[in-house]
């Protein structure tokens, strides 16, 4: 009461009639900036000044729609009473409204993020719509000193390569149809720019993944170096040792790099270390190290990388093996370009982060309950895989050449390889006259081993098959004796015009065989274990600057011999046909947004397995705006 | 102003000798450190008690200072236990109040009892002998206490592995009434074991169990025993909504809350969860749920329960009894 | 969250620098691993682990008006491991608004940080340790920057408002400051809502003289639950300043005295209680010796209870963040040194009614900063900066009970700090930072009785070393190292909800804790850096209370603040 009273004592003192008329406000700003050295303490509300505001900010992305109707006359017998099929959205996880945020700190430091959204309008409303992240958040920093140039990457997921054997996913030779769009393909200024520039450079445009591989954790940049040394170190997870379990499950790598005029070396390496239990009694991993090496002698660019490897469960391990990849290239005649390409990778290189395919070590995901990675692993299979795809287990040789003749331009792949140990009972092949339509098979997962024989696999937006061997020895279930494999792929390309309307004709041929000799050329006969055959037609005619007709025709043929597996009622073995037809429209509704439509009428079947068959058609339209 | 200030510097240095020498705070030193001694001797208000009556037991006593001290009440026929423990000067209604729950399994039944106070720091105890007329009546939804074995709505799976056995079992283990059930076996190629679904429908008319609405307001509560030196049992429980009560659980838009319960411990044990607290799961791993992600416990059309082993670890053995809802955290 | 980036893009079209953006990004990635020495072996433990996140703090502030400011922040944080959206969340991080009413009064509606004067809401960090180097600075500021720790204020959520008067005569100006929080919300059960409300007026009479009065307040509204039983907590204080020269060397006197009532209004096992304190000291500076020097004494009565001053930032009883339990009996484990530096869960946000959990280990002295109860003595203070990279703080604080804890009889405590630091940059005029610092802290608690059971007798030593060198432009390499020891006996007081102790055990310490850590930091610039650090830490029981263990840590943290 007594304070209570001083109070009222003071506070009469201080308003008193006459004083307060002589009172004015003293500081009128939102933040308090003065300081008073005659308090007793500073009071009230924190900070008393403003904060620094970022230098800059920007929001830019782009809204996806895709939707696909199906119907089925025959359908494989888990989609026997569904052989109608509305989807909405795109199972490979391509969100429809993504948005990606960048802001800059400082000069020379950024940060990212992105956040998607998604409706499968699916006629639950606000409760089924998915928000997230999709590349997490990322934080960006260069640093110039006089020991050189420094960029550092940390946090969510950063696309990155380091050299194809270290960390890196396959280039190709950009020999593929293009037909279906793929969900990161972007618009284009001109419709038809997808279509010619695939005609001039043999590629479309890429977005930044094409490469490289998702790499969460910390990159260390560090350019002119003294002496032309150049250097990347990175730690954190890839997406085959990440998720959220507390468990020191990281990959290591990095690079150090020596240039020389136009050529360099570089010295690489990628290691990882898992544990598969929680009291991490069980410790797996593997360890690439290689010699990385460009150099041009005259008018040949000698290019190629060579290293060894290793995988280890706890202290075992087979040991070190070898692998080797050198590619010669030149202008034949000084007008045809040419490359040769010898490569020789041993059983004993595993690395899943690289461009090549484990098909020798069977290994388990890591923790494959946890649900934050995608846990797809290519089965352990000889694989058919198309030329410059490069497995475990293999040597050989590739040529590509390139022929252009006129408006006709067409490049030319060439294969031989040959397994190194015979390891696998089983080949695994492509279907991609059909591939993405059977990849709508199996939504939201990629399974392995389903399908009306339990043989087909799925991995994002293709699927593979899986055909087992029969010579076999009893005891170790290994093959007899080893494979071969040859391939021929021809791609041809077109450009015409009729009147003021351009068009473009491409044809994709691949012709490939797995046998049990050594052959100069693909075999087309039943000597060999497994025949494929693939031919895709596209065509692309400009109606006008915003229309485009495009139409597709496949056809592909996959013949096996009676040392594979033969069905139990034909007694046959695999004698597979594939067949689509499909016309399409890319239509430019304005600036940055197209509408994509397509239409695919497909049939598909095993005339010795009877339950493999499929026919119907695929309707699919595509909204894509960017901003 | 000098002046002023002389001043009041000459009043803190006398304020300097501020002392408060009428009290102390806390317990004397000299009382919790001295010997023990016994003021009031160790007693109960009842030489027998009605718990299915309502009726509670108080236990009293006083020391000559605070101690730490235990009664442990044991069942003379079947060796259950209830401990009650406190750090006071005295035991009294407040802290040393029996209503007939159980510590140590079994469950008490009626029969004679000893109870035993202890004081820390004391070799000597002291007894009461007090006599249960009649157990401790639990209220709740009882999913199974196997006292009429295997229910017919129930559904059974058990893997045709070695020594499996997944029967109910009436013999000296049982911690509450006569039975329990045995979940036992040998399966080198699969975690599951077995598993029983238990329908709504076995206990209502409805599709769905007689809950309360309020997640904070259902709890579960089993036990569980942990058989010593086998393989670490896991017991799963997946409550699965039937968020539309159509009768049957759609996994695609319905939600699963699950707990799972690493049966690392030997004899048996209380397990207890409030309902809101259950996640779902997927493998051992929290995913978000596939319906509205409330917990509607009023909407749980089945319970499935499993029981899991590392394959890899050979034989693995748990029991199991008394599943039962209840409105609060049940003391058995 | 869509809508409100759009919401912002409609209004950075429409009105150029209406929204600025502000907050923060981090990334951490760390490596964890314990060794746990037992009379048994651990084999429970998960030895090693590994963790981290990255996250942004996206503040959007918006200026509708030049009178008007809103803020809104969200966190978007996402785990390390996490690929394609898992491990992330969204939170709101900050959302206030504010502004000027009638170019007089300025307010403030949401997320606050106040702070009052010491005795009556202060954010005292009574256990942080003086002298950090750099090395776990950093580690610590992220901490700060977690729980908002500004100036020693405490987030609250409320409404802020002041505004000051300038006068023509008998004074010159006088400053209002008021606010009205809620530190609890009702349950409608057996929670109360329960607010936290003060003012502060300061009046400036002269340029050499101020007064001031601080009101601080806690009190349950009544009805918001069936229970009548209300809790309060009334702080009243005065203070003042006064400057004034003794040969031209400046001499500032400052002061605060006040009582508390703290209560609840129908206990029935403790009456409610009040008491006072009083705070005065003066400050005398010697510029040509670069001096400063200060005398304080410190009077705060037993049942001075002030919870906006007494609240600690520091839970004890919080679970670490990781290695929550170890050893093969999985016992909890005791914090060490390391957690206290990095671990921000252990940490508090807002003031807490209840007394909180002290730590003689670290603090025994004041471990309510200089509001702590039951303590009288004086205290003296040396600071000493030459402008040329040499600097020095010394304290000594002389302090007793006033009343006794289970006895009549009196503790004693003494405690002297000394921090240095040397910039030898500076002191040899080199172009790169070079900096040493070092740091030592003694403390003492005594209590001697004529029965031997009732005697005290605490040694408390911690000492801190550190090092920063510029190895080449902004790049620094940091070493540090922290020592505490703790040896002897005290009573630990355990207290019932309305702060009564109501036991008191007897602990013996011979405890040793050690940090050392090294690491390389970049600095992008003065708010931006990416330092990598290892460090290694030893908690030694040498009365084998608890297992010791050693727990060792790599990290690489990525650290903007915008």
């Amino acid at each position: 009461m007594k304070f209570k009273f001083t109070c009222l004592i003071l506070f009469g003192f201080l308003f008193q009639p006459g004083f307060l008329a002589m009172a004015q406000e003293k500081n009128t700003a939102v933040d308090s900036t003065y300081q008073n050295g005659l308090k007793y303490f500073e009071v009230g509300n924190f900070p008393k000044t403003a904060a620094t505001a970022l230098k800059q900010f920007s929001v830019n992305g782009y809204y996806r729609f895709v939707s696909n109707y199906r119907h089925l006359n025959q359908a494989y017998a888990h989609l026997e009473n569904n052989k109608n099929n509305i989807f909405v959205g795109d199972d490979s996880q391509i969100p429809q409204l993504m948005l990606n945020m960048s802001g800059s700190v400082a000069k020379n430091t950024t940060f990212g993020t992105d956040l998607y959204m998604w409706t499968p309008m699916t006629g639950l409303g606000t409760t089924e719509n998915v928000k997230g992240l999709n590349l997490g958040i990322s934080l960006y920093g260069n640093f110039t000193s006089s020991l050189g140039d420094f960029n550092v990457r940390t946090g969510g997921i950063n696309w990155y390569s380091l050299t194809p054997f270290t960390f890196q996913s396959n280039k190709g030779y950009n020999r593929y149809s293009i037909f279906e769009r793929n969900p990161w393909d972007p618009n284009t200024k001109n419709m038809d720019s997808r279509y010619a520039d695939f005609y001039n450079s043999g590629s479309i445009n890429q977005d930044e993944r094409w490469g490289q591989q998702a790499f969460q954790g910390m990159i260390l940049e560090a350019s002119r170096l003294p002496k032309g040394f150049s250097g990347v170190m990175m730690y954190g997870k890839t997406q085959l040792n990440g998720g959220l379990s507390p468990l020191p499950n990281n990959s290591i790598g990095g690079k150090i790099k020596k240039e020389y005029g136009s050529n360099y070396i570089s010295a690489n390496t990628f290691n990882n270390v898992s544990y598969t239990d929680t009291l991490q009694q069980t410790r797996i991993g593997f360890n690439v190290a290689t010699l990385e090496f460009r150099n041009k002698i005259k008018r040949i660019l000698l290019k190629g990388e060579l290293g060894m490897g290793r995988a280890f469960v706890q202290e075992k391990s087979n040991g070190w093996g070898e692998a080797l990849s050198l590619k010669i290239s030149g202008d034949l005649f000084k007008k045809y370009p040419l490359e040769m390409h010898l490569f020789r990778i041993s059983s004993k290189v595993v690395n899943n982060s690289s461009s090549f395919i484990n098909t020798s070590f069977e290994q388990t995901q890591i923790l494959t309950a946890n649900t934050s990675t995608q846990p797809v692993l290519p089965a352990v299979a000889s694989t058919m895989a198309p030329i410059g795809q490069l497995v475990n287990n293999r040597q050989g040789v590739d040529l590509n050449a390139q022929v252009n003749i006129g408006k006709i331009k067409t490049a030319i792949g060439y294969n031989v390889s040959a397994e190194i140990e015979n390891l696998s009972s089983k080949i695994t092949y492509a279907h991609p006259v059909n591939s993405l339509v059977l990849a709508h098979f199996w939504r939201w997962d990629f399974p392995s081993n389903v399908g009306p024989y339990n043989n087909l696999s799925k991995i994002y937006r293709n699927v593979y098959e899986t055909v087992n061997l029969t010579s076999i020895d009893a005891t170790t279930g290994l093959p007899l004796k080893k494979k071969y494999f040859n391939s021929v792929e021809i791609n041809s390309k077109y450009h015409g015009s009729m009147g003021a309307h351009d068009f473009y004709i491409y044809y994709l041929g691949q012709f490939s065989s797995a046998q049990n000799n050594l052959a100069p050329l693909t075999i087309f006969t039943e000597k060999a274990l497994l025949r494929t055959y693939y031919h895709q037609l596209e065509t692309y005619f400009g109606i006008s600057n915003n229309f485009i007709w495009c139409n597709y025709a496949g056809f592909e043929r996959i013949i096996a011999n009676y040392e594979t597996q033969t069905d139990v009622v034909s007694r046959r073995p695999k004698n597979q046909t594939g067949i689509s037809i499909a016309t399409g429209f890319d239509i430019r509704l304005s600036k940055g947004a197209g509408l994509y439509l397509r239409q695919r009428w497909m049939n598909s079947y095993d005339s010795s397995f009877s339950k493999d068959k499929y026919s119907g058609y695929e309707t699919t339209a595509e909204i894509k705006i960017f901003f | 102003m000098k002046n002023i200030t002389i001043a009041v510097f000459c009043l803190l240095l006398l304020n300097a000798c501020r002392k408060d020498n009428s009290k102390f705070d806390g317990p004397s030193i000299q009382d919790l450190y001295s010997n023990f001694k016994l003021i009031d001797n160790f007693k109960c208000d009842k030489d027998s008690v009605s718990f299915a009556a309502g009726e509670v037991s108080h236990f009293t006593a006083s020391f000559n200072k605070a101690v730490k001290w235990q009664i442990s009440i044991t069942g003379t026929t079947s060796k259950a236990q209830k401990i009650i423990t406190g750090q006071s000067k005295t035991i009294d209604a407040n802290n040393g109040t029996w209503n007939g729950s159980t510590t140590v399994f079994p469950i008490f039944g009626v029969e004679n009892c000893i109870a035993k106070l202890t004081v820390e720091g004391v070799t000597d105890s002291f007894l009461l002998p007090i006599k249960i007329r009649s157990t401790k009546v639990n209220n709740g939804l009882v999913i199974a206490d196997f006292e009429n074995g295997f229910n017919s709505a129930w559904t059974k799976f058990a893997q045709s592995g070695a020594n499996m056995d997944f029967n109910v079992k009436a013999d000296t283990y049982a911690p509450q009434g006569a039975k329990y059930l045995n979940m036992a076996g040998t399966v080198n190629w699969d975690w599951c074991i077995g598993y029983i679904d238990f329908p709504a429908t076995a206990y209502s008319a409805s599709n769905t169990l007689a809950l309360a609405t309020n997640p904070d307001a259902v709890f579960f509560n089993c036990l569980i025993y942990g058989v010593p030196n086998t393989n670490s049992s896991l017991v799963l429980f997946q409550f699965k909504e039937d968020e539309n009560a159509d009768g049957i659980f759609n996994a695609a838009n319905e939600d699963e809350y699950d707990y799972q319960i690493d049966v690392n411990w030997s004899g048996w044990k209380l397990v207890t969860i409030k309902y809101s607290d259950v996640t779902s799961m997927v493998n051992g791993q929290p995913v978000t749920p596939k319906g509205n992600s409330q917990h509607n416990p009023n909407k749980i059309g089945k319970i499935s329960m499993y029981h899991l082993a590392n394959k890899d670890n050979g034989f693995a053995s748990c029991k199991i009894d008394y599943l039962i809802f209840t409105s609060s955290p049940i003391e058995p | 969250m869509l809508f409100l980036l759009f919401s912002i893009g409609a209004l950075f079209a429409q009105q150029k620098r209406a929204v600025d953006f502000i907050g923060g990004a981090r990334s951490m990635m760390s490596n964890n691993r314990i060794l746990v020495t037992d009379s048994f072996p651990d084999t429970l433990t998960t030895k090693r682990n590994t963790g981290g996140y990255a996250l942004i703090d996206l503040g959007v502030n918006i200026k509708p008006n030049k009178n008007t400011e809103i803020l809104g922040m969200f966190r978007i944080r996402n785990q390390y491991g996490g690929f394609w959206g898992s491990g992330v969340s969204f939170d709101v991080r900050q959302l206030w608004l504010k502004g000027v009413i009638a170019n007089v009064v300025r307010y403030q509606v949401g997320d606050l940080n106040l702070k009052q004067t010491p005795f009556t809401l202060y954010n005292h960090h009574a256990d942080k340790l003086d002298s950090l180097p750099a090395i776990f600075n950093f580690q610590n500021q992220i901490i700060s920057y977690e729980k908002f720790y500004l100036n020693n204020t405490w987030r609250q959520q409320g409404v802020n408002l002041d505004f000051g008067l300038k006068f023509s005569k008998y004074l010159k100006e006088a400053d209002f400051d008021g606010y009205l929080t809620r530190l609890l919300a009702t349950d409608f059960a057996k929670v109360p809502d329960r607010l936290m409300g003060g003012f502060t007026v300061n009046i400036l009479q002269s340029k050499n003289f101020g007064f001031g009065y601080n009101n601080f307040s806690v009190f349950d509204v009544k009805g918001t639950i069936i229970d009548s039983n209300r809790y309060r907590n009334l702080v009243n204080t005065f203070s003042f300043i006064y400057k004034t020269q003794i040969k031209n060397k400046p001499l500032e006197i400052k002061a605060e005295a006040g009582r508390s009532l703290s209560e609840t209004t129908e206990n029935i096992t403790a009456s409610s209680m009040q008491d006072y304190f009083i705070h005065a000291y003066t400050e005398f500076k010697l510029p040509k010796q670069h001096l400063n020097l200060s005398l304080g004494y410190l009077n705060v009565g037993p049942d001075f209870r002030s919870i906006g001053a007494q609240s600690k930032n520091v839970n004890y009883n919080a679970t670490p963040e990781f290695y929550n339990r170890y050893g093969n009996a999985q016992s909890s484990r005791p914090l060490s040194v390391m957690d206290i530096i990095r671990n921000d869960n252990l940490y508090t946000t807002s003031v807490n009614s209840n007394l909180m959990v002290t730590s003689p280990i670290y603090n025994n002295i004041l471990p309510y900063g200089i509001a702590t109860f039951n303590r009288v003595g004086a205290y003296l203070k040396a600071k000493f900066d030459n402008q040329k990279g040499i600097t020095c703080n010394a304290t000594h604080n002389n302090l007793s009970e006033i009343r006794g804890q289970g006895t009549f009889a009196l503790k004693k405590f003494t405690q002297t700090k000394v921090n240095a630091a040397l910039e030898i940059n500076k002191i040899i005029s080199t172009k790169r930072s070079f900096k040493i610092q070092a740091g030592l802290d003694l403390q003492s608690t005594m209590r001697k009785s004529q029965v031997e059971v009732e005697h005290v007798k605490l040694n408390t030593l911690i000492m801190t070393v550190g090092l920063e060198y510029e190895l080449f432009s902004n790049i620094d390499i940091l070493l540090g190292t922290i020592n505490v020891n703790n040896k002897g006996n005290d009573f630990s007081d355990s207290r019932n909800a309305y702060s009564v102790v109501d036991y008191l055990t007897n602990v013996n310490y011979d405890l040793h804790q050690q940090i050392t850590a090294f690491g390389i930091r970049c600095r992008f610039s003065d708010r931006i850096y990416l330092c990598g650090n290892y460090q290694y830490s030893n908690y030694n029981d040498k009365l084998n209370l608890n297992p010791q263990y050693k727990l060792n840590q790599f990290a690489i943290t990525y650290n903007m603040t915008f």
